[in-house]
């Protein structure tokens, strides 16, 4: 369970006036579940990288923990990024061609770490998600399936983050109601920090905080309770 | 990985069969002029191997090697039969056997010599007997007649049309083993039955001029009254008199290596030329070689068009797979992994391709070296050498460099840019 503490932080791109991100400051606590919304272009997918790790912040301090990741070199950054986020993107990123099972275990196996001892978690992980047959080609799953593997994926080396952009954009209400839970429950049981980017009202209402992005800055930051109202 | 890649791999089949089938045929290519460039200069050269010099009237090396060692039909000038007199007797000579041609019967060639050609030339006798008169013929290990089949010679060189010899019909007596040359496909027969065919003999000189009376000098004197009784009777092989009839080349086989510089140096002046096969072949394979270099280069210039177009393919579809990229990496796979990826993917489809390739062109030279030794009677052995080895290794090496490339565009893309794309 790891917190965060942006200070700093502004991402700029060659060529436009107005940095496309510039957060002063954002603290998230350990095993908070937090939502962060915003239109298109508002820089939710630039938060999304810059807190991966994916993309480095050129200024400012990105602290999970005790880790600045901003100071960390590419491969140091890869290396921490599997070691602590799980990631559910969008478009799930299964590879054909191999199994529920083989598709869990790919990152830990492209990370040269024996693939043999996570097998157990990952038989169990794909238990907890609902899918039965972890030898299924996951070409052959429905979208719902398949981002149920994402999620097992993301939750095998038992992050202390777990990210999820538009976890449920891609699928019909009633899977991303599920994987929505599926999400949540499983957070909560693995004692993860919770980020969802997500234009889904459903799955928003269910965290316990929101942070609004437009063009770039936290617009409003309702309190908990207000998101009831 | 290897499991990510090989499922990559069978994802994109029809791609990856397209590279392996260009790479292959490209390879192929170029080992195909090899193997066969090598084969056809071990196979000329060990056709030529058994013969240590020949001897023919002035006039062009290559044609005279060609005629008499490889049995090519083409009409040579005579050597007066003076010269096959003298070296029969001279004493740094084993032997010397004159080769006559000029008929063929269905296309082998019928090949006027003596008994010391059937070991000389060919592998000695397989089955049968050496022919002991006229009438009788040794065959080489590829010509279909069986003993006592009796042949008909027809005129003309093999190859060309002509009318068929009446007066005369061969009976097979002999056999011989084969030798991987073109003597295979040979017919021997006595050259005193050419000589007679054709109206050179002692009895064409007796029937026509009083010029042949001289011939006859160092013969039995049988020879001078029954034409049967000398077909039946001769004895065929020399020794031959000054005045014996002349023929196109003859083949001699002498003592020792220093005779053998003597009589080369002593025979090429004058009326005569003589040869050591070995030097004509070496003349021949310069401009064999020549050939080669250019069939080499269209080879390469292939290989590098191949190389440029799979390069170029491949940094496509790795840009293509911006997106998967981005998500290894958003999933923590180190950058390591996706250069290894890229690269076993291409060098595994490159150097897969080089292979079969060099088992496409080994199967080329041995197809063409088949046909070519059912046309000539020349085996052409097809065969890898050590330095081919070396070949391999610089291929693989290249292709493993040229993987690298888009290996290294994976290795560098950042993972953000890739997922957003």
């Amino acid at each position: 369970m790891l917190g965060l503490r942006l200070a700093g932080v502004e991402v700029s791109f060659p060529g436009l006036p107005v940095p496309v991100l510039s957060l002063p400051r954002l603290e998230i606590a350990p095993g908070e579940r937090v939502a962060v919304t915003g239109p298109s272009g508002s820089g939710k997918s630039t938060l999304v990288n810059i807190v991966t790790g994916l993309e480095r912040a050129a200024k400012g301090a990105v602290r999970w923990g005790d880790v600045d990741i901003a100071r960390l070199s590419e491969g140091a950054r890869d290396a921490w990024r599997a070691e602590n986020v799980g990631l559910v993107m969008q478009d799930f990123h299964l590879f054909p061609g191999l199994s529920a099972l083989d598709n869990v275990l790919l990152p830990v196996r492209l990370r040269g770490r024996g693939a043999a001892a996570h097998r157990a978690r990952a038989l169990e992980l794909l238990e907890r998600v609902g899918l039965g047959r972890p030898d299924q080609s996951v070409a052959t799953m429905s979208r719902g399936e398949m981002q149920r593997v994402a999620v097992a994926r993301a939750l095998l080396r038992k992050p202390g983050i777990l990210i999820a952009d538009e976890p449920t954009a891609s699928l019909d209400p009633e899977s991303g109601a599920g994987v929505a839970a599926l999400l949540l429950e499983l957070a909560r049981d693995e004692g993860a920090t919770l980020v969802v980017v997500s234009h889904d009202a459903a799955l928003v209402d269910r965290l316990d905080r929101r942070i609004r992005l437009v063009a770039g800055r936290i617009a409003v930051e309702p309190a908990a309770g207000d998101l009831a109202a | 990985m290897i499991r990510f890649v090989l499922a990559d791999l069978r994802r994109l089949w029809a791609g990856s069969l397209v590279v392996v089938l260009l790479v292959a045929l490209a390879t192929a290519l170029g080992v195909a002029v090899t193997l066969q460039e090598r084969a056809l200069r071990l196979g000329s050269a060990r056709a030529a191997d058994r013969f240590d010099l020949v001897v023919g009237a002035a006039g062009s090396e290559t044609q005279l090697v060609l005629s008499s060692i490889f049995l090519q039909p083409s009409p040579l000038p005579l050597v007066p039969g003076k010269v096959l007199h003298d070296l029969a007797r001279d004493p740094r000579v084993a032997w010397a056997a004159p080769v006559g041609f000029g008929d063929n019967v269905d296309g082998y060639p019928l090949v006027g010599t003596t008994a010391a050609l059937i070991d000389g030339a060919g592998g000695g006798l397989a089955e049968g007997r050496a022919f002991a008169t006229r009438a009788e013929a040794v065959v080489g290990s590829a010509v279909p007649f069986r003993l006592d089949h009796e042949l008909k010679p027809m005129h003309g060189l093999a190859g060309e049309g002509g009318h068929t010899h009446d007066e005369i019909a061969y009976r097979v007596v002999g056999r011989m083993a084969p030798t991987g040359t073109p003597w295979d496909r040979a017919i021997l027969v006595p050259i005193e039955a050419v000589w007679g065919v054709h109206g050179m003999g002692a009895h064409a000189d007796q029937d026509h001029s009083a010029g042949g009376e001289g011939a006859h000098d160092g013969r039995d004197p049988a020879h001078d009254h029954d034409h049967a009784e000398d077909l039946a009777a001769a004895a065929l092989g020399g020794p031959w008199s000054a005045e014996a009839p002349g023929v196109p080349a003859i083949l001699v086989k002498p003592k020792t290596f220093a005779d053998a510089y003597k009589l080369r140096g002593e025979y090429r002046s004058g009326a005569t030329l003589a040869v050591f096969p070995g030097e004509v072949l070496t003349a021949l394979y310069a401009t064999l070689g020549d050939a080669k270099a250019v069939l080499g280069a269209v080879a390469i210039g292939a290989q590098a068009l191949v190389a440029a177009a799979i390069l170029l393919v491949t940094v496509v579809h790795v840009s293509q797979r911006r997106r998967q990229i981005g998500a290894l990496r958003a999933l923590g796979a180190p950058r390591l992994a996706l250069f290894g990826i890229v690269w076993t993917e291409l060098f595994l489809l490159v150097g897969g391709g080089i292979l079969i390739g060099i088992g496409l062109g080994y199967g080329a030279a041995r197809v063409l070296s088949g046909l070519f030794t059912r046309e000539s009677g020349v085996v052409l052995p097809v065969e890898f050498v050590r330095g081919d080895l070396s070949l391999l290794v610089g291929l693989l090496a290249v292709s493993a460099l040229l993987a690298a490339l888009p290996a290294l565009l994976a290795y560098r893309q950042p993972p953000a840019a890739g997922l957003r794309a």
